[in-house]
């Protein structure tokens, strides 16, 4: 379930609310969320190093158009999402941001 | 004797500048911070201390200035976001003059400036620089050379007496460790009269460029010059020979994120510091700064 969710989420950068999150989370624990921006030079480290399975990066502070051109463009490979509530569930209030959720 | 009231007034306008060096934005301009995409507010506490005054003639001759031996500033300012392309900055400075025993305080001007993005920098495409374009616009308030009452030692001079608009155009390369910054404003300020002559200061264009560098551990360093030449001053009207105003500064930051919501800054500015500059003041300045992201 969650290979297919984040296959598809590799294809496009979907939406990912709060109650998508506890979703993904449900289904794969522990799960590794990389928060980015396409603005943020510092976030490339992030999205390109070696990551473990089940690791999804999220675009926060970000505009949906731009965030989806940087993961093209630089081929990332994890599975991409436009945060929609979830930084500020989390906390996180700037990136690059890594938080390993249980 | 009118040649030096002049000078005096002249350099009284370029004296009351303050070199920020904006590091994350390129400009070194006016507004003390910027704000990042994803913050919504932020605050900014600098603490600056400028001494060394000495003026700089027509010719580039220096001599010794007149004023207070040292300028110490807190400034306060407050940063909104309205969306993650659009912040304004409010800044508000409060000055000590200081000669010998003898200290005045008093706030100087304070000003409210703009900015939007046009090119949001992408981590994917370096070579596709940030774009910002900026109002801004500085309250003319505090008491100036003009009406100082104590023109012997300028201890009550806080400001040039000028309001001026401002509006600029940024651009920064940021995506890599080295990065390129390079800016441009056209200033404007509003003609006052005094003593019922009316002063109009000339257009003022300034250019800055920098060069940053980010070490490991959230340090970054950042280096730059500035030059803002004005066009000369007219006096009821008259323009007043030889008025034209060059002045070169540099300026040299170190930055640090103390965490991703706490940057402290210490920067250290020189005005008229390097080729030719004319009727303005040459002074060393020293600032610390704490911003605070909420």
């Amino acid at each position: 379930m969650l290979a297919s969710a984040l296959f598809a989420a590799a294809t496009l950068c979907a939406p990912l609310t709060p109650a998508g999150l506890r979703q993904l989370v449900a289904a794969h624990s522990p799960l590794k969320v990389v928060f980015f921006a396409s603005w943020c030079g510092e976030c490339k480290e992030s999205l390109s190093k070696p990551q473990p399975a089940g690791t999804i990066a999220v675009a926060a502070f970000d505009e949906p158009e731009a965030a989806e051109a940087a993961v093209r463009k630089l081929g990332v490979k994890l599975p991409c999402y436009v945060d929609q509530g979830v930084a500020e569930e989390l906390k996180v209030k700037s990136v690059p941001n890594e938080r390993m959720l249980p | 004797m009118r040649r030096r009231a002049l000078l005096a007034a002249l350099v009284a306008l370029a004296a009351a500048r303050e070199a920020h060096a904006c590091a994350s934005c390129g400009s070194g301009g006016d507004e003390p911070m910027v704000l990042y995409p994803n913050e919504h507010e932020k605050f900014y506490l600098g603490l600056a201390r400028t001494a060394g005054f000495q003026n700089v003639d027509r010719d580039g001759a220096l001599s010794t200035a007149g004023g207070p031996s040292r300028k110490e500033t807190a400034t306060f300012a407050f940063g909104h976001a309205f969306s993650p392309r659009t912040f304004a900055t409010l800044a508000a400075p409060f000055t000590r003059n200081v000669l010998g025993d003898d200290q005045r305080t008093a706030f100087a001007d304070p000003s409210l400036a703009a900015r939007h993005t046009v090119v949001m920098p992408s981590l994917a495409e370096p070579l596709i620089p940030q774009v910002q374009l900026g109002l801004g616009y500085k309250y003319g308030q505090a008491t100036s050379i003009h009406d100082s009452r104590l023109l012997k030692t300028q201890l009550d001079v806080f400001g040039n007496g000028f309001s001026e608009a401002k509006a600029a155009a940024d651009v920064w390369y940021g995506q890599t460790a080295v990065k390129f910054g390079a800016a441009h404003a056209v200033l404007v300020p509003l003609a006052r009269r005094f003593a019922g002559s009316t002063y109009a200061p000339g257009l003022g264009q300034r250019t800055t460029a920098s060069v940053s560098y980010a070490w490991p551990g959230m340090v970054k360093t950042t280096g730059g010059a500035n030059r803002e030449a004005r066009a000369p001053l007219r006096i009821d009207g008259d323009e007043q020979p030889d008025s034209a105003q060059v002045n070169n500064a540099l300026f040299l930051t170190g930055e640090w994120m103390v965490s991703p919501l706490d940057t402290a800054r210490v920067s250290f500015a020189r005005q008229a510091a390097f080729a030719r500059n004319r009727n303005t003041a040459r002074s060393n300045a020293v600032s610390f700064a704490y911003m605070k992201s909420i």
